[in-house]
């Protein structure tokens, strides 16, 4: 598996060169950090790596990440991600009290910032628009997530969805934002 | 509404910051004189952080899934003992140690004795220098600053979200007087939710001064503080919390601390934030837990 092969299916949206990379790195990581971090449990080491998994993927999308600025290895790269997620859990968490943490050199990978620290009245509204976009079903559901969180083109998507042309795309788009706002104002 | 697939993406450009300075300018005229495009732009700005919230998290339980069916612990099991071969400070810039050694141990001087001719004109100076750090603990406050900027910053993420909330939909308005009144709202908290602080706070007193609204009071404080005036702040969220604050009372809390952290008065951020964190409710209470450990 070549880093920078990797990182360019990924970048088209194979969701499959994803979960290689996972499934690659995933007993490794998770050894590494229930060892040092011995109260994590598997489940709290599960969470973690799929989050930091979720962060690398959304650098790759959203361009922060390409096959020229990779400095290192994509799975040094990940394991940072991955070791700074672990210190922000860490933190977090009372059982963690008895260990003291210094951070001796800073990390120069950055990523988007996790929801967990959402207000509780904007974590409420989000639940509310995921709840709308189950009742809203596919093909909209997709559709909506390639546009906004895959940051697929139009092109890509009437490709993706079987759509005649990019037009075609944007015209259903329009009709399932319009759908999904009525669901949304329903509730 | 008419237009509403070009208003979205109109709106999706404001939010992604791709709009020029006449396209802004337009969007803050609509946004103040359309209604229907005001509520479309509110919506907006909530569904498409929640489609990526909802895309988030599904991919986030898939991949977990497949971790958890695919591998047992005695696979990870094997992997835990090569860890150990692993510096979490050489390959990562980690330090972990036992929570003792932050402990400072005083070691005193071996041989009291030979020390002991230390004149007085000596601890004398000792002691005024002391004072001298002490002061200037005190008055530069570097610590309190640094506080603010992750309590605010990092752990509160920015200035409050203006959210709007169901409540105000409710608000039945009677009278020229009260309609009023409630236009000049609605522009405060436009304002405030574009981020033009100073705006919003003339907005915001000129609603206060025929209306005493706590939630109104509470964004006044918020975009005080945005506009970088904590000693204003400060007496507006205390105001709040003297007169019933209910719902109102962890969040104010909290923004009071940070407006005290911003003002440099480290003590009495820290005793509004010790009782959020004993008495708190909601999530304030995790943040004022959080920024507390650093103290």
């Amino acid at each position: 598996m070549n880093d920078l092969s990797v990182l360019q299916r990924i970048h088209t949206g194979d969701q499959v060169a994803l979960e290689e990379v996972y499934l690659k790195f995933h007993n490794e990581f998770l050894g590494l950090i229930l060892r040092k971090f011995n109260k994590l449990t598997r489940e709290d080491a599960e969470d973690i790596f799929s989050e930091s998994m979720v962060a690398l993927y959304e650098n790759i999308t959203n361009g922060r990440l390409n096959d020229k600025n990779l400095s290192s290895t994509l799975k040094t790269y990940l394991f940072q991600i991955g070791i700074n997620k672990t210190l922000a859990f860490v933190k977090k968490d009372s059982r963690f009290n008895d260990i003291k943490i210094e951070i001796t050199k800073n990390s120069e990978i950055f990523y988007d910032e996790d929801d967990e620290s959402l207000e509780i009245e904007t974590e409420n509204k989000y639940r509310m628009v995921e709840a709308c976009l189950t009742d809203l079903g596919n093909p909209c559901k997709r559709l909506l997530e390639l546009h906004y969180y895959h940051r697929k083109r139009m092109i890509e998507i009437a490709e993706l969805l079987n759509y005649k042309n990019a037009d075609v795309a944007k015209n259903q788009k329009s009709k399932c934002m319009k759908r999904l706002r009525k669901l949304f104002n329903k509730n | 509404m008419e237009n509403e697939e070009n208003y979205i993406e109109f709106i999706e450009n404001y939010l992604a910051n791709k709009l020029t300075k006449n396209e802004a300018q337009e969007f803050e005229e609509l946004c103040q004189n359309n209604e229907g495009f005001k509520s479309l732009y509110l919506d907006i700005k909530t569904i498409l952080p929640g489609i990526q919230y909802s895309t988030k998290k599904e991919i986030k339980s898939s991949l977990k899934k497949m971790g958890l069916e695919q591998f047992s612990n005695d696979d990870i099991e094997l992997y835990k003992q090569k860890a150990d071969q692993i510096d979490l400070q050489k390959s990562f810039g980690v330090k972990i140690s036992p929570k003792e050694a932050k402990q400072v141990h005083f070691i005193p001087p071996k041989n009291q004795k030979t020390t002991s001719w230390f004149s007085y004109k000596t601890m004398a100076i000792a002691a005024s220098i002391a004072l001298l750090i002490a002061a200037y603990l005190v008055f530069s406050t570097p610590k309190s600053e640094s506080l603010y900027d992750l309590a605010y910053n990092e752990i509160g993420q920015g200035p409050y979200t203006y959210i709007n909330s169901d409540d105000e939909n409710l608000t039945v308005v009677r009278g020229a007087e009260a309609e009023k009144l409630e236009s000049i709202k609605q522009q405060a908290y436009n304002a405030y939710s574009l981020g033009q602080y100073k705006n919003a706070i003339d907005f915001f007193n000129e609603v206060l001064e025929k209306d005493e609204d706590r939630k109104v009071k509470f964004y006044l404080g918020n975009a005080l503080l945005a506009n970088n005036q904590p000693e204003l702040a400060i007496p507006v969220f205390n105001e709040i919390l003297a007169k019933s604050p209910g719902e109102y009372e962890p969040r104010t809390k909290w923004y009071l601390g940070i407006s005290f952290l911003k003002n440099g008065e480290l003590e009495k951020a820290e005793l509004i934030l010790k009782d959020l964190a004993v008495n708190g409710k909601d999530s304030y209470k995790g943040k004022a837990e959080k920024i507390l450990q650093e103290f």
